[in-house]
């Protein structure tokens, strides 16, 4: 009961974090001056009457907060609103943009992961093959190398060089180039954790009860350095959904960031609203869910009785 | 004397450490169903022979000899052949249960993934099996116990888990080294009862390993000693640890029977050196529990205040309310006039009063060598820090100033609260809280801290705050002590008052579980009642080995009973006067 209680607590200061986010970003995007009209203008389309009759017709000549109050009446019976731009409703662009921006996302974690845990664990059981090089290596890389200019080396190598691959609308270069950087920011606290974890004293028991290298590796020593990897791995997830952007630019995937991007040039604010604010409840969510699973990998955060 | 050939066999054992020989010759023997007892300070090598056996010595020691387990020569094999001995034929028990065990897996997964399998066994019957050795421990409920993790047990109850693992995979040479140094001072004497009546009725061989007389007395059939890595002594348990030939361990034994220290009565001054009124502290923010309960105390300058009390007992929660590190709820601390919780005054307060801690890997930097460490304190006095200084220091405690550009975990664990001492002493305190500092210290060790401290209390005009369990050590040290339970003070008065009329039961049971040699009568009052209530820990477990209606297995096998006496009752018997005749 108190466990359930406290979960919900959470989620409550979830909810709230997203709600003052819709709030401010609401208040922000219309503190700078210039809106749509103003793109609109720029093309020479609409002369100064037109101009104004478009945004009362938008509503923007309204008061920043008689317009929230508005889109909030909306949102709350599910209607975000339509592009100022297209005219097309914000949730079917949104509903095309996603699942563009999950499977990029979820591809390069489940790489990264995979290499960066697979590197360290090969690294502490295989010392000779000095992999731990290696795993400073891609950290370093991680953070030294833009993603961007792998991109363009990427498509520049193996797609007009060599023309392996396409250009537009392909996976394995992003992935792979994200995944790297998964890997490297995955790879090396993991490796340090895992060395730490040698030395423990129940590694030593297990040495003791005479079980196998690749058991004591998998059950004893991988499971307690988890919660560790858990809580990075939420990170960099929150971090991949809004930030493989240009990768989604250089191949031409019509995703989240790509939409976030066009939108806050055109001044849709609708669309920009709805993007943050779901970029927004994606980390919120990668955020309990990492918590849960923590709480799953290490019985001591809930079980602490007796 | 039948001759029978050993169970595991020690010859000219020798490890070198970075060109330093840490282990010299060792040559051992262990019968099958015979335990094996084996004593030495920290740092002495004990524990290296140990690790030697199952194989696990650290890498940068190297070790050269030959360990025979029956016809297998365990120095030559290969790591899959070392994991057919460990836990199958040698298990080991350490001694911090806490760390020992894999944090976050079930009792139930961590004994199963060692149960020795049996034919035709299946899922439900293993657990069965895993039930039935958690119950064999003690432990209650042992079907529930499967699931619990370790952090949802108390220190005593994860030792016993540890044994049930251990046992699970029912081998015949059981390690057990410093099995209850980590622990309680009334839960250690029901941990030995129990890995001695588990030796005995499974006639398992034992190599128990401590620096406790009392407990390798009780333990063991046969003893050696050992000493900065060489084997000075073995023979019989009660031959050597009362005839003991060999100097060394004339001085160990002498040294345990009494504390060397005189008493010492100062002249303390007027001045009140810590004032507490109605102290109480609180943990937790809503559900707050209270782990101290209105403690009010005097301590003039210049004398020592011992604080008695198992662990729990709040005395530690009391030592940390003096140095200001936890705030009381309600209630004044006064340190030489000084709110320890005041920011202004704080510098100051820190110059005046130091805390020497209990546990002591966890008190010094593993990233700074010892030199760094005991700079530290010098510089914030805008003292300079060289080497001659912190050698001096170092001297002052009786350790090398070679061991400065050591890190902490180079150095024994003995050594290490000696440089805790040390850091604390720079700051030239005149108030000094030690926590324990010398309950995991071997008894020659132990009285050259406590000589140290009483000295330096004595030149300095110290005022000391001693906390521990053992009594005797108060009595030596200590002008006042304060006896506490559960957060709240039982009792207080002098030393003399404490010691000669103890109003609280609970004394007389802390008085009676550190008294262990001074209980001469315990033969004739307990073994008249066996069941008397196991509170009496220590005395009480002696007194049960010697009692006439213990389980029928102890009577030892027959082929090794002319080899070794069961001694079971040699606790009683550290005092030759008292030795009940056990044959």
């Amino acid at each position: 009961m108190n466990a359930f209680l406290s979960y919900g607590a959470q989620f409550g200061r979830q909810l709230i974090s997203v709600a003052v986010i819709a709030l401010s970003l609401f208040l922000l995007v219309r503190a700078a001056p210039g809106d749509i009209t103003d793109y609109y203008a720029a093309r020479g389309d609409y002369d100064a009457t037109a101009l104004a009759a478009l945004r009362t017709d938008l509503g923007l000549d309204q008061s920043s907060i008689i317009q929230f109050q508005r889109w909030l009446t909306h949102a709350a019976q599910g209607d975000f609103g339509e592009s100022m731009r297209y005219g097309s409703p914000v949730s079917s662009m949104l509903a095309e943009a996603l699942p563009h921006t999950l499977r990029l996302a979820a591809l390069s974690l489940a790489f990264g992961l995979a290499l960066g845990i697979g590197l360290a664990i090969l690294a502490l059981a295989c010392p000779r093959l000095r992999l731990h090089t290696l795993i400073e290596g891609l950290n370093i890389w991680s953070i030294a190398v833009p993603s961007f200019c792998l991109g363009v080396l990427g498509i520049l190598i193996f797609s007009i060089w060599l023309k392996w691959l396409p250009i537009r609308g392909q996976m394995l270069l992003p992935v792979i180039i994200l995944g790297l950087d998964v890997a490297g920011q995955i790879g090396k606290p993991l490796y340090e954790e895992l060395k730490e974890m040698t030395r423990a004293g129940f590694v030593r028991t297990a040495r003791a009860k005479g079980l196998s290298t690749w058991r004591i590796t998998w059950r004893h020593i991988l499971p307690n350095c988890l919660s560790h990897v858990i809580a990075l791995s939420g990170v960099i997830l929150g971090g991949l959904v809004g930030g493989a952007l240009t990768m989604e630019a250089l191949f031409a995937h019509p995703g989240l960031g790509g939409l976030t991007l066009e939108a806050i040039r055109s001044r849709d604010y609708p669309v920009i609203q709805i993007a943050v604010m779901v970029l927004a409840a994606f980390v919120v969510l990668v955020n309990l869910t990492a918590a849960a699973l923590q709480r799953w990998a290490d019985p001591r955060l809930t079980r602490r009785t007796a | 004397m039948p001759l029978i050939s050993p169970l595991l066999s020690i010859r000219n054992l020798c490890a070198d450490h970075r060109g330093t020989r840490v282990l010299h010759d060792i040559n051992l023997d262990i019968q099958a169903g015979q335990s094996l007892g084996l004593i030495g300070e920290s740092g002495s090598g004990k524990s290296l022979t140990a690790l030697a056996c199952v194989g696990l010595l650290p890498w940068e020691i190297a070790a050269v000899g030959s360990i025979r387990y029956r016809d297998i020569e365990l120095m030559r094999l290969n790591e899959p052949g070392w994991r057919d001995v460990r836990g199958r034929k040698i298990g080991m028990v350490f001694q911090d249960p806490m760390t020992s065990l894999n944090p976050i897996m079930t009792l139930g997964t961590q004994i199963l993934e060692i149960l020795k399998p049996r034919n035709d066994d299946n899922r439900k019957q293993r657990r069965h099996r895993a039930a039935l050795l958690l119950e064999e421990v003690g432990l209650p409920d042992p079907g529930e116990m499967l699931k619990r993790y370790p952090f949802e047990l108390s220190g005593g109850q994860q030792q016993r888990a540890m044994i049930a693992m251990t046992l699970a995979a029912e081998p015949e040479l059981l390690i057990a080294d410093e099995p209850t140094t980590a622990l309680d001072v009334t839960t250690q004497a029901q941990i030995l009862r129990l890995l001695r009546d588990i030796q005995q009725r499974r006639q398992m061989a034992m190599l128990f390993i401590s620096h406790d007389l009392d407990a390798v007395m009780a333990m063991s059939d046969r003893v050696a000693v050992m000493y900065k890595g060489r084997l000075v002594e073995q023979g019989l348990a009660r031959e050597v640890l009362h005839a003991p030939r060999q100097p060394y361990t004339q001085a160990l034994v002498a040294a345990h029977t009494a504390l060397a220290l005189a008493p010492i009565s100062p002249i303390p001054g007027e001045e009140i050196a810590l004032a507490l009124d109605g102290v109480c502290v609180d943990y937790g923010r809503w559900h707050s529990k209270r782990a101290l309960h209105d403690v009010s105390l005097r301590v003039r300058a210049g004398t020592t205040l011992g604080i008695a009390g198992e662990s729990g007992s709040g005395k530690s929660t009391l030592a940390q309310a003096v140095m200001g590190l936890l705030a009381p709820s309600a209630g004044s601390i006064r340190v030489l006039g000084m709110d320890p919780r005041d920011k202004r005054t704080r510098q100051a307060f820190t110059r005046a009063c130091q805390y020497v801690f209990q546990d002591t890997s966890g008190s010094l930097n593993p990233r700074r060598t010892l030199m760094q460490t005991l700079a530290e304190p010098l510089l914030t006095q805008g003292l300079p820090a060289d080497p001659a200084r912190c050698g001096a220091m170092l001297e002052e405690v009786g350790l090398e100033p070679a061991l400065l550009q050591r890190f902490p975990h180079q150095i024994s664990g003995g050594q290490r609260q000696r440089v805790v001492i040390a850091r604390a002493l720079a700051m030239q305190p005149r108030i000094l809280v030690c926590d324990e500092p010398v309950s995991a210290l071997d008894a020659t060790v132990r009285n050259q801290i406590l000589s140290l401290l009483t000295n330096l209390r004595d030149r300095h005009g110290l005022t000391l705050v001693f906390i521990g369990h053992d009594l005797n050590v108060m009595r030596s040290m200590a002008d006042d002590i304060l006896v506490m339970r559960k957060g709240s003070v039982l009792e207080h008065g002098s030393v003399k008052e404490i010691f000669s009329q103890p109003r609280h039961p609970y004394t007389r049971e802390l008085l009676a579980a550190s008294n262990l040699t001074e209980t001469p009568d315990t033969t004739n009052s307990v073994a008249a009642h066996p069941h008397a209530p196991r509170a009496r820990s220590q005395t009480d477990f002696s007194a049960r080995g010697a009692s006439p209606n213990q389980t029928p297995n102890n009577a030892f096998n027959p082929s090794s009973s002319n080899t070794v006496t069961p001694n079971s009752c040699a606790l009683v018997s550290l005092l030759p006067a008292s030795a009940p005749a056990t044959t």
